[in-house]
């Protein structure tokens, strides 16, 4: 799941600038899981802001709504009227929300208020962790389904470095060494022939080294639909 | 691809390793600035006392002149270098374009890493890059030589890098029963020699160094045993409990306490723990230098080349021989 | 007490809350001190009354929450007097 955080309010204060009309926009998806930016934050949020602004001596009129899916532009179209009355459209939805947001309404004004961390998973209660960098050809196959890409600090393919230190990785002693956990589950499914192997380097094309990617379906192009330059 | 002479790079480093000598590396810090005085001093004062000497690559993640730029002084003022490069700070362009800039510059030894992670250092903030590891990097240079391409598999025309290739060895960090695997899977990669990380728990370098030669991998690199001069008992609490991949039994933490225990006078009293951090050291060299396998040793005397000549002397490898 | 709670974990997970709210009046601009929780078991009734009144001086000392000011009409119908702060009473607790 994508894991994002609230930024400050003070940040977000800087945003809004001198918008006076806002329109606080939460997401169910991704980002209510995590409790950052859905319906119930979106309403905390916006409370916030019209009881601090209110405070200051410079009222902004801060109302919220929540869209299933902030990403796909057919749940947008449920707050057209909300977005046209406002000044400032304040995104709590992961980047892309954000973006889709501002695609979609392109004369709103639309700001981020959340800072979207990393594609990750619920350790347990309040604690997140990162799992996945996209880097779009995956190799937990060859290493006991633990990511190096994204767990190693350095990225390492033929780890550990020197700096692994009783398990935990050299930068911090709260994360374990990706290298260590890869060693002992290949050891325990004895496969530690994948540890001899010397992995060349990795081919960054596929991540986003290689530029923004894109995805095309032909299978899932509907007819009508104009074909892409890939599909051509 | 060898030289006529057979050998890979002809380094000094090189000729004295396949002469059998028991060989000695020690390390040069370049300076926080564009001043190439600092490195020829500390290249005078070194000069005669090793057979290479290393020259870091932004260590500890601060910025310092660069290696490539570093050991081309050093080589100029008499001493042979081995240049060190990280995989933190380039990718497999840069890394291939200073190679090639480094062999044009007469520089013959280079060790790869990986690099300590830029939270360390003094610029945090900064990309990290990691396009290769040290294992991959280590192949890459081995290539040039032996197979006249690039990483991408494209030939070089012309004059191709042929240098001697390094790679470091930690025998302290986890997982423990895999370091001398990994260390073979560097000799397989195409290292030539193996740098260690510092060794003050004997015992365990024993160890490790059993299982080495149990796998042959003695045969494949020559392994220098890393050691360096305690200069107070603050640094080697700091290196036992502070640094990460170190391993520093306390029986040199209190070595280094008593030897200042009882002296009043700063000046003495840090003069003393120096005294001890080398006797200390030197003890480290003649007993490596016991244990089967092991080819030579890496001193390091971080910020204290001073103490290279010193320690060099009492620990019996001086004059260095001419390969 | 603490812990204690009728309903297990009920009274650690409103203790929580309790103190989010507390950081959310302060980044909002009033004072956390607004809101508080305290543990009292229904047998102490005497404790019970000491503490509303120790709480509402502390209320009147704090002042009158500056964003109902001046606005009467509000205040009136809501029934909101300057002087009396709400007081939450749990279910039994024991």
């Amino acid at each position: 799941m994508i894991v994002a955080e609230q930024k400050s309010l003070d940040e977000i204060k800087n945003l809004l600038g001198d918008g006076k009309r806002v329109l606080v926009v939460g997401c169910g998806t991704c980002v209510t899981v995590c409790f950052a930016g859905g319906a119930k934050e979106a309403g905390i949020l916006a409370s916030t802001l019209r009881m601090n602004t209110q405070l200051n001596g410079d009222p902004k009129a801060v109302t919220h709504m929540t869209v299933q899916r902030q990403c796909e532009s057919e749940y947008l179209d449920t707050i057209q009227d909300q977005v046209s009355e406002a000044d400032v459209v304040l995104s709590v939805g992961c980047g892309i929300g954000v973006q889709a947001l501002a695609e979609k309404y392109s004369d709103a004004l639309v700001v981020p208020g959340l800072n979207t961390s990393f594609m990750g998973q619920p350790l347990e209660q309040g604690v997140w962790a990162e799992r996945c960098q996209a880097c779009g050809s995956c190799v937990l196959g060859v290493t006991g389904g633990i990511c190096p890409i994204a767990r190693c600090s350095k990225q390492l393919l033929n780890g550990p470095c020197g700096g692994t230190d009783d398990g935990r990785c050299e930068i911090d002693a709260d994360l374990e060494c990706a290298w260590q956990l890869i060693y002992d589950k290949l050891k325990t499914q004895e496969r530690m022939h994948l540890l001899m192997d010397i992995t060349p380097p990795k081919d960054w094309r596929s991540s986003r080294d290689g530029g923004p990617r894109k995805i095309v379906r032909k299978d899932l192009r509907l007819p009508g639909q104009e074909m892409s330059n890939d599909e051509r | 691809m060898t030289s006529d002479n057979g050998y890979k790079s002809g380094s000094n480093l090189e000729r004295m390793l396949r002469a059998g000598h028991f060989a000695v590396t020690t390390e040069l810090g370049p300076p926080k600035s564009a001043d190439p005085d600092v490195i020829r001093e500390k290249a005078a004062i070194l000069k005669g006392f090793a057979d290479a000497t290393n020259i870091t690559d932004n260590q500890a993640a601060v910025v310092r002149m660069s290696s490539i730029g570093a050991s081309a002084i050093t080589l100029q003022a008499g001493v042979e270098p081995v240049m060190q490069m990280t995989c933190r700070d380039r990718n497999r362009l840069a890394m291939q374009s200073d190679l090639l800039g480094a062999h044009a510059l007469g520089l013959r030894n280079v060790l790869c890493l990986s690099g300590d992670h830029q939270v360390f250092g003094n610029h945090p903030q900064a990309k990290n890059v990691h396009d290769l590891d040290s294992l991959q990097l280590v192949q890459m240079v081995t290539d040039f030589r032996e197979k006249g391409c690039f990483q991408c598999g494209e030939e070089i025309e012309g004059d191709s890098p042929r240098f001697f290739v390094g790679a470091a060895a930690n025998p302290f960090a986890t997982p423990l029963e895999w370091r001398p695997l990994r260390l073979g899977k560097k000799a397989k990669a195409g290292a030539d020699f193996i740098q260690t990380q510092l060794v003050f728990n004997l015992p365990r370098f024993r160890e490790f160094m059993k299982e080495v030669v149990d796998l042959g991998v003695h045969e494949q690199v020559y392994i220098l045993a890393g050691v360096g001069p305690l200069k107070s008992p603050g640094m080697a609490r700091y290196m036992r409990d502070k640094l990460p991949g170190l391993d520093v039994p306390d029986e040199f933490v209190e070595r280094m306490t008593a030897a200042g225990s009882g002296i009043e006078d700063k000046p003495a009293r840090s003069a003393a723990w120096r005294k001890a951090g080398i006797a200390i050291c030197v003890e480290l060299i003649q007993q490596v230098r016991e244990v089967p396998g092991v080819a030579g040793v890496h001193i390091t005397a971080i910020e204290w080349e001073k103490a290279v000549p010193i320690i060099t002397e009492q620990a019996g490898l001086l004059p260095r021989p001419n390969a | 007490m603490e812990g204690d709670c009728h309903y297990l974990d009920g009274n650690l997970n409103a203790r929580r809350r309790v103190e989010h709210a507390q950081q959310l009046l302060e980044q909002i601009g009033l004072e956390g001190k607004r809101v508080k929780m305290i543990n009292l078991s229904s047998a102490m009734g005497g404790q019970f009354a000491s503490t509303v009144a120790e709480f509402t001086e502390e209320i009147c000392q704090i002042g009158p929450n500056p964003l109902h000011n001046g606005d009467d009409e509000s205040r009136t119908r809501n029934n909101v007097s300057t002087h009396n702060p709400k007081t939450v009473v749990g279910p039994q607790m024991e």
